[in-house]
């Protein structure tokens, strides 16, 4: 096995760097200026650094980042919140229609969000709530909740009964068992599925499109409106989409444990 | 002011306290209804339930039904309902035949062939790389599962700027290997749209693919690949008999996944092409949504929807199943 030793180290670093280049790619156009792009980035000899690009896109894009936080963390808590009560019935109760309920909210996890644009469009405006935080809040919480409940339910169902039973037997009730007990030993799935949640909702395009308006676009719609028509703006659209992959990236480098472990124990049971 | 709560069947033959309004006859307020045992532990899960429901039956089904319903119309979104008419399944039929329609759906069906080919089968060689000891094994995978977080907008902005044909990456490695006859606009010629933007998409999903593969990987008895290695099979052997076969689960996962993903790509799309050139990165997401907003068909898109859900139900389904199948274990 030593010839494919050296064989897998070459295969190793050129996936290593294949992989990077586009990244590098966009931090490189970020950071230099358009009349050096032009000549093509990978030229480091005459290379100058470069902060206009940042400047100039994020006063454009300020509002579309800040937007993105107020829909990412109240879609991150709410589904997270409502997910784990419902789920510590599935896992922990019994009651009538229990089986039936949890696997059809598993089966809608095939709903695509593209089937509800029209109707919620309706129900929204209706609602009086169109465009506003709102409104995605809500459609991003539904959304969330199959896999959200599969995988917490999943999670719950291996807590031993005894720890809740002595509560119970103590004569709390369950949904004191549920905020004082269940909920602390169930931190790490909770922080997986809040990961996973908070992904989702801040890369979310198509909602954002269609349930929004130009004061509460999310920077997935802000780094668009930076395209433009004719000769594409490399340096702001690569400042624009460093800027909007910051607060992704550290969620994701501080959670990678728990980002992992996620998709590992929502995908396989052990 | 606390009431006591007995519990029945724990604390043996208690003299029973007047809490069970029942027995007692006297009027019931909701509050002693609530405290009354039985019927609280009867109700509560429902309690439990029920704000998930709400919002789910809201947001979620109850606009799916509508969508159903909906695409049996023709209506342009904005006026009211009522001005709406009623066509029968004729969007249904229009669909079929249209062309724009079927060439979306043609695009999907290459992107779903590729999305479960090239991003599982790299995961897989990139998890099975990732088995044998290499230094560099943590950088890789961090790497390689690094671009899972970006959203696909970004993906597709980055990866436009490498495919673009004067500034691009892509271009200026192929001429430095003289390659020069190679390179060409990408994005915007129709032959190549779609598979550049298809690489694109891999380049983000491996890393799901590798995570889950790996972890399938680990779950392998060592004690396994020993004793078959004492029986003398060699690496390949090794691979076909024993690894894959014990890899079916996730590897279902896995393509499940892909699939479903690869039916309802928009974002990258949107971000990179819109759909052209010339329709030729259009996928039916894309073309519900064109159909839907610029061009006020709200019938017809729902149409287009209702079939993009069938569609993925059908492919899906079976696949869900197999998962969810051994949770019923409880």
């Amino acid at each position: 096995m030593k010839i494919s030793r050296v064989f897998q180290y070459l295969i190793s670093i050129t996936i290593l760097v294949v992989w990077f280049i586009p990244l590098l790619g966009g931090l490189m156009g970020s950071i230099r200026p358009m009349s050096e792009i032009v000549t093509g980035w990978w030229n480091l000899s005459s290379a100058t650094f470069t902060t206009h690009n940042f400047q100039y896109t994020w006063s454009r894009i300020k509002i579309n980042f800040l937007n993105t936080f107020a829909i990412a963390i109240p879609s991150t808590i709410l589904p997270v919140l409502i997910a784990s009560l419902a789920s510590y019935a599935f896992a922990k109760m019994r009651f009538f229609g229990r089986d039936f309920i949890f696997f059809s909210f598993v089966a809608c996890l095939v709903i695509p969000g593209q089937i509800v644009l029209v109707p919620l469009l309706r129900l929204l405006t209706n609602l009086g709530i169109l465009g506003t935080f709102p409104s995605i809040i809500l459609v991003h919480t539904g959304f969330a909740l199959p896999f959200a409940i599969f995988y917490l339910r999943n999670f719950f169902a291996k807590i031993p009964l005894d720890i809740l039973d002595s509560a119970r037997m103590d004569g709390a009730s369950e949904f004191l068992i549920y905020w004082k007990i269940l909920l602390p030993i169930s931190k790490p799935a909770l922080a997986s599925l809040a990961t996973l949640q908070f992904l989702w909702v801040w890369n979310d395009l198509l909602f954002a499109l269609t349930f929004l308006s130009p004061e509460t676009f999310p920077i997935t719609v802000g780094i668009l409106n930076l395209q433009s028509r004719y000769a594409p703006r490399w340096n702001f659209l690569c400042a624009g989409a460093v800027i909007s992959v910051i607060p992704p990236l550290i969620v994701f480098l501080l959670l990678q444990k728990h980002f992992v472990k996620g998709i590992m124990m929502g995908a396989i049971k052990q | 002011m606390r009431l006591k709560v007995k519990l029945k069947g724990y604390m043996g033959n208690k003299p029973k306290k007047k809490i069970n309004g029942i027995k007692s006859g006297k009027a019931l307020s909701p509050y002693h209804f609530f405290h009354v045992i039985k019927i609280r532990k009867k109700i509560t899960p429902y309690i439990f339930i029920f704000p998930a429901t709400l919002i789910f039956m809201t947001f979620v089904i109850i606009p799916t039904v509508q969508a159903f319903r909906i695409s049996l119309f023709q209506w342009n979104g904005i006026s009211p309902f009522q001005t709406a008419q009623y066509v029968g399944l004729s969007n249904y039929q229009e669909l079929i035949s249209d062309r724009l329609f079927i060439n979306a759906a043609k695009n999907n069906v290459i992107w779903l062939v590729m999305f479960t080919l090239l991003p599982v089968l790299l995961g897989l060689g990139i998890a099975l790389l990732l088995e044998l000891d290499i230094k560099v094994k943590n950088l890789l995978k961090s790497i390689i599962f690094l671009p899972t977080a970006i959203s696909l907008v970004v993906a597709g902005v980055i990866w436009s700027f490498v495919y673009d044909p004067d500034f691009g990456v892509l271009n200026a490695i192929l001429k430095s290997m003289e390659l020069e006859f190679l390179a060409r606009g990408w994005l915007g010629r129709s032959e190549t749209a779609l598979f550049a933007i298809i690489i694109a998409a891999t380049w983000i999903s491996t890393g799901m693919c590798m995570v889950i593969l790996s972890a399938g990987l680990k779950g392998i008895p060592p004690e396994i690949m020993e004793a078959a290695r004492a029986d003398g099979a060699n690496y390949w052997q090794l691979l076909r008999h024993i690894t894959l076969p014990l890899l079916t689960r996730p590897l279902v996962i896995v393509v499940a996944l892909m699939i479903i993903n690869s039916l309802k790509s928009f974002d990258i799309v949107y971000a990179m092409t819109r759909g052209g050139p010339f329709y030729s990165t259009d996928v039916i997401a894309l073309f519900m949504y064109r159909q839907a907003f610029p061009f006020l068909r709200a019938g017809y898109g729902s149409a287009v929807a209702v079939i993009l859900f069938i569609i993925i139900l059908l492919t899906a389904l079976p696949y869900i199943r197999r998962i969810t199948e051994r949770t019923a274990e409880y």
